[in-house]
């Protein structure tokens, strides 16, 4: 071994000659102390973003830069999930909540100069649309799809008008009534753009390619994205960097004193740790669990933790046996030591979770059935229901990702597995890789069991039980009337109190029914350098750095 | 690591009588060949007696569930693991895992290659061509990338792993055996047999094979190692063996790679294991390869 | 020899088709598409089938093979389905940076392995012979991510002499005008950022080129030895010649054929290794792309990528064979 690192030794130094020799050059030993004026953050994502357009975009990524640089009618106070004003002032929903007429802020211009006005407004509004086919795929346009239900020609859509009134009025109005636009409308999918920057840069232009495959001809959602937000693009280069500067003529507040803000990707979790640690980075997101001990023992460097908004769950597939008896469903909930597993894995940032939304939004029941730690009584259960023991089950986990509710799935996965054969099961393990292997497979119900959870993009209980149980659906393979009712008469009531009520009602019936098994509600980690300060983690990930400063 | 097509014909030249005897001889008497001959018992027995010599069973759960394991120390040797598992205990196992690996695929490539070169190698004209076309195809993509490609395809498990890693083999030894029957087509005892009128066949199964059978020999020997090698990069780019409680060194090493900070004894320790067991497999390669043909100093 | 080259040339035809065939053949074999993919958790069978539908997915494969084909004949690869880029963009973006890694780890193998193995050749027998022989071996029985991970953890993050990922550090500013950052920073006269553009490329290149490092030392060894015992080597010997005079003339002269096909054939095994090198130093190039293709099912991406990947490998090749055969007569008229 000595020898062996000997040699290592021996090479690093004839390298490093050779390279001197290849780039001589003047080296200025001072070269690395010199401080930017005005201060400048670069912040480590996970991944490029796909296309800054709003409108276009799913991933959180797009989202984050998105957020930078445009703002929506209304938006989200820092750090809550509470609507509040934003390039309207004040707003005004009508009885029958069919008309929203939004007055918006006097003297608000975009980026490229022009002024944000109501027309400017409705020709967003008008251009979600009216957009063409390619633009309807739903990986192009999830978003507007999911709450306006749909584009022009289509009899679900709920979009029916936007008119101009006068110079800052917007009237908008709808289809059919709909209580929960008003919050929907502060996704970052529906900010304003440009008018003007839209046309000139073919943001709506696109040829079909050989593949049919919608390709954006226009330049606008790659270099030109063109908001009214608080900083301006200034160059993207794929791979390497996005940088925004500031807005001098931002119409808002702007308390924080980034000057340039860089988003740099970088898909590794221990990458992103180490690019902080040598300041190449301010900060990041998404703190890979292990790391946070050596970020919290390290004196220049901070961590904050982005509210639990999430829930990490086992999901069973009542189309395969025996995942039909409830026994085994109810023995699986007793057998596994969810404790234990998010004590171990989540570094305190995870509390176990008993439904399928978390405590934070409304709807959460706080009575419903728990199922406790209790491996006798597991076994109890599957001899009570004739099964003999160990009873054969298939369970299965994603290889190849880490979710927030799931940072290292092989680990869940492990450990479950050894609590279940410990007490009364045998695991046939499968695995595949995330996207798009493991996903399709549980989506077309191929596994008995497996390993998944939810990111939630709203504070709504819909967005959390309403996703996974308010239709059949293969992955759950079961056909429970009671389930879909309750949830469907859930969506419908347009009375907060009287909805609120009726899924509390919905998460009593589903933890009895026992679909599947949640585990996990946990925060995510954000690490900084402590010199960062105003940072405000939000549960949707809505997090301005306007307000961010970063001191010298 | 391959021998060429030049040095295997010349290779085969050596007439068998005595030449094992003389190799063996002249592997004795090299030290690196017999040092890589202590390491490849040590893994040996360690893998036949994993169940005798380690502490603990390789799933079971010695200490605490942990995103940050104890490392080296007390009664854990090597630390433990996120699941609480005995690290060593699971390199023992490991062995029997990985040299089980590395020779399945090695046979599959083996005899694959074997098949298909002294086709092309005997009969020549169309077969030859369309069968070194093939090869040729393979040899041009880059090995790991097509086996990463076969996996992929194949899906997950052992299983596959081990097919795709014979399959990225099968153009070496396919060419090694045709260059070395081609050498030896018009070599004198071939066309003897032939005059006698001894039946093709028997010609290539009885006379050109056994004596093309010594640079066969030191290739699968250094194929092993790459076997294992490359078992444990599919493992770190994703596609290891499906059931994630298998001790396989490369997937115990690729699943704790982005802890390298915090719990560097996960990837050093499998690491280590995979890089003595190729080292002491391509000792004795080498050792072999010099031990045949003492002319061959490569 | 022009005919020679000629020749050659037009054996890369049939070769490349049947690559094309092979990788469209293997991309349209893979388990699952791109429409969950693109999704995620997010997708339903109406989303999937409206996106199989888009991407031409639902038509028979022979018209899909043959309108790759067309495509890819007039240089168009396709997009790729998560970021929407041409693949040929993405290619060209990525493609220097793997080019840069791989000659900084070729030129790191050759000149340590071609002394290396010289000196070996000349101690036949003796200690250093014998240490580079087992240094060599070692060399080629370490997986190339285990050394890239070790290079990482101790000079990087141990002792922190060197950076751990990425091609430049986000502090400096660099203009692209051939994405080949050593280039750019010399072109551009930007001496900081060509030191930190090196010191990027340290660890990478190391652990990229080690194994070539061995096999060079290996092969200038063993052609070393040869040319040793040759007559004329002898001859210029007994003649009196000045020792380092026939080294140089005779000896390295002559032995550098093997080692210039070596290094060829090392050339092509890189790409391999690049895979791997550039995940563990998250280096952006082909190497990442091609995986990260392979995981998300970016089919257009993945088709180009290996393509590519194989194109470059023939080329290469054809390359080593032609100087060969510059360098060694008698070959050409084989």
């Amino acid at each position: 071994m000595r020898g062996h690192l000997k040699w290592f030794v021996l090479l690093v130094a004839m390298l490093l000659i050779t390279a001197a020799c290849g780039g001589s050059e003047p080296d200025d030993p001072a070269d690395e102390g010199d401080a930017p004026a005005g201060a400048t953050m670069a912040f480590g994502t996970s991944a490029d973003p796909v296309v800054l357009d709003g409108a276009l975009v799913s991933d959180g990524e797009s989202l984050r830069a998105i957020d930078q640089m445009f703002e929506g009618l209304v938006t989200l106070d820092p750090g809550t999930t509470e609507v509040v004003a934003g390039l309207a002032e004040s707003w005004d929903i009508s009885e029958d909540a069919q008309t929203y007429t939004f007055q918006l802020h006097d003297g608000v211009t975009f980026h490229d100069g022009e002024p944000l006005n109501a027309e400017a407004v409705c020709y967003n509004f008008d251009r979600w649309y009216n957009f063409p086919k390619p633009f309807q795929q739903a990986d192009a346009t999830y978003y507007y799809q999911t709450v306006f239900g749909g584009f022009k020609g289509n009899p679900d859509a709920l979009y029916d008008s936007c008119t101009a009134t006068d110079e800052l009025t917007v009237e908008l109005k709808l289809t059919k009534p709909s209580a929960s636009l008003l919050g929907a409308l502060a996704l970052t999918n529906f900010t304003i753009a440009s008018p003007k920057a839209l046309e000139q840069y073919g943001a709506d232009e696109g040829k079909i390619n050989a593949d049919s495959l919608f390709q954006a001809t226009g330049t606008y959602g790659t270099q030109h994205p063109t908001g009214t937000g608080p900083f301006k693009f200034v160059e993207w280069n794929r791979g390497d960097r996005l940088v925004m500067e500031r807005n001098e003529d931002y119409w808002g507040e702007f308390p924080g004193n980034i000057d340039t803000l860089i988003f740099r990707p970088i898909a590794d979790g221990a990458a992103r740790l180490q690019a902080l640690q040598t300041g190449e980075i301010q900060g990041y997101d998404l703190v890979d669990p292990q790391d946070f001990e050596t970020i919290q023992g390290d004196e220049n460097l901070q961590l904050l933790e982005r509210p639990a908004f999430n829930v990490g769950y086992i999901g069973f597939n009542q189309a395969i046996e025996p995942f039909d008896d409830i026994a085994v469903r109810q023995a699986i909930a007793h057998a596994v030591d969810r404790q234990e597993i998010v004590d171990a894995f989540y570094a305190g940032q995870g509390e176990v979770a008993h439904e399928f939304m978390p405590p934070e939004v409304e709807g959460y029941a706080d009575d419903v059935t728990k199922y406790e730690y209790d491996p006798e009584k597991a076994k109890q259960l599957l001899q009570d229901a004739g099964h003999t023991l160990p009873v054969q089950i298939d369970f299965a986990y994603p290889t190849d990702v880490s979710r927030p509710y799931m940072p290292d799935p092989q680990a869940n996965f492990e450990a479950i597995v050894s609590d279940l054969e410990e007490c009364c099961f045998k695991v046939e393990t499968k695995s595949a890789t995330w996207s798009p292997d493991y996903l399709g497979n549980v989506d077309v119900g191929k596994y008995g069991s497996y390993l998944l959870g939810w990111t939630g993009d709203y504070a709504d209980a819909d967005n959390f039980i309403g996703t996974f149980f308010q239709t059949k659906q293969p992955a759950w393979g079961f056909d429970n009337q009671e389930v879909f009712d309750c949830l469907n008469e859930a969506e419908l009531e347009i009375d907060p109190d009287a909805r609120v009520g009726m899924y509390e009602e919905c998460n009593r019936i589903i933890m009895d029914f026992l679909p599947g098994l949640p585990y996990v509600h946990t925060g995510v980690g954000l690490a900084f350098t402590a010199n960062v300060e105003g940072y405000r983690p939000s549960p949707v990930t809505l997090e301005p750095f306007s307000i961010v400063t970063v001191n010298e | 690591m391959s021998i060429t097509e030049a040095e295997a014909a010349q290779l085969s030249f050596e007439r068998p009588s005595g030449l094992w005897a003389d190799a063996w001889d002249r592997f004795k008497r090299n030290p690196a060949a017999l040092v890589g001959i202590v390491l490849i018992v040590v893994f040996i027995l360690a893998a036949i007696f994993a169940a005798q010599i380690a502490p603990f069973e390789p799933n079971e759960q010695a200490g605490p569930l942990a995103t940050n394991p104890a490392g080296p120390g007390g009664e854990h040797l090597l630390g433990l693991d996120m699941q609480g598992r005995d690290v060593f205990t699971r390199i023992l196992f490991g062995a029997r895992l990985s040299l089980l690996v590395g020779l399945v695929s090695v046979s599959v490539g083996l005899a694959l290659g074997l098949v298909l070169g002294s086709l092309a190698g005997y009969l020549g004209g169309r077969v030859d061509f369309a069968i070194m076309r093939v090869m040729d195809l393979m040899l041009s993509v880059p090995g790991l990338l097509l086996a990463i490609a076969l996996v992929t395809v194949m899906g997950r498990g052992l299983i596959s792993i081990m097919l795709a890693v014979g399959i990225v083999q099968v153009p070496t030894f396919a060419r090694l055996l045709r260059g070395s029957i081609l050498g030896q087509r018009e070599a004198d005892y071939v066309l003897a047999a032939r005059s006698v009128g001894v039946p093709g066949r028997r010609v290539l199964l009885g006379h050109i094979l056994p004596n093309s059978i010594a640079p066969v020999i030191v290739q699968a020997t250094l194929a092993m190692a790459t076997a294992i090698i490359e078992v444990a990069a599919l493992s770190f780019v994703g596609l290891g063996p499906n059931d994630p409680r298998l001790p396989e060194w490369g997937k115990m090493l690729a699943e704790n790679a982005n802890r390298l900070q915090q719990s560097v004894h996960l990837v050093l320790f499998p690491g280590l294991a995979i890089v003595f067991s190729t080292l002491g497999i391509n000792l004795i390669g080498d050792g072999l390869r010099e031990a045949i043909d003492p002319k061959l100093k490569t | 020899m022009l005919a020679y080259v000629v020749r050659r040339l037009l054996l890369m035809f049939p070769i490349l088709l049947g690559l094309s065939l092979l990788v469209f053949l293997f991309v349209r074999a893979l388990p699952g598409g791109p429409a969950i993919a693109l999704l995620g958790e997010r997708a339903n069978d109406q989303s999937i089938e409206q996106i199989n539908e888009a991407l031409g997915l639902d038509q028979p494969v022979h018209v899909q093979y043959g309108r790759y084909l067309k495509n890819v004949a007039s240089g168009d690869l396709g997009a790729s389905v998560r970021t929407r880029q041409p693949v040929t963009d993405e290619l060209a973006r990525r493609f220097p940076a793997t080019v840069e890694l791989s000659i900084a780890a070729m030129f790191f193998a050759i000149l340590l392995g071609i002394p290396l193995g010289f000196i070996a050749a000349k101690r036949y027998g003796g200690i250093l012979d014998n240490a580079s022989l087992v240094a060599s071996l070692i060399g080629v029985s370490i997986p190339v991510f285990f050394l890239a991970l070790l290079l990482k953890y101790l000079f990087a993050v141990k002792l922190g002499w060197l950076p751990t990922i990425g091609r430049l550090s986000l502090t400096e500013q660099l203009d692209h005008p051939t994405n080949f950052y050593i280039v750019d920073a010399i072109v551009t006269g930007n001496w900081s950022a060509l030191r930190d553009a090196l010191e990027h490329l340290v660890l990478p290149a190391i652990a990229l080129g080690t194994i070539p490092l061995a096999i060079v030392a290996r092969i200038t060894r063993a052609a070393t030895l040869d040319v040793l015992s040759e007559d004329y080597v002898r001859t210029a010997r007994a003649k009196g010649l000045d020792p380092r005079v026939v080294d140089r003339r005779h000896v390295l002269k002559n032995a550098m054929l093997p080692v210039v096909t070596v290094i060829g054939l090392q050339t092509g095994l890189l790409l391999t290794g690049a895979v791997l090198t550039e995940t563990v130093f998250a280096w952006p190039g082909l190497g990442t792309l091609v995986l990260d293709a392979i995981r998300f099912r970016d089919y257009a991406v993945l088709q180009g990528g290996i393509l590519f990947f194989a194109v470059v490998f023939v080329v290469v090749n054809l390359l080593v064979d032609i100087s060969y055969a510059f360098l060694n007569p008698r070959i050409r008229y084989r």
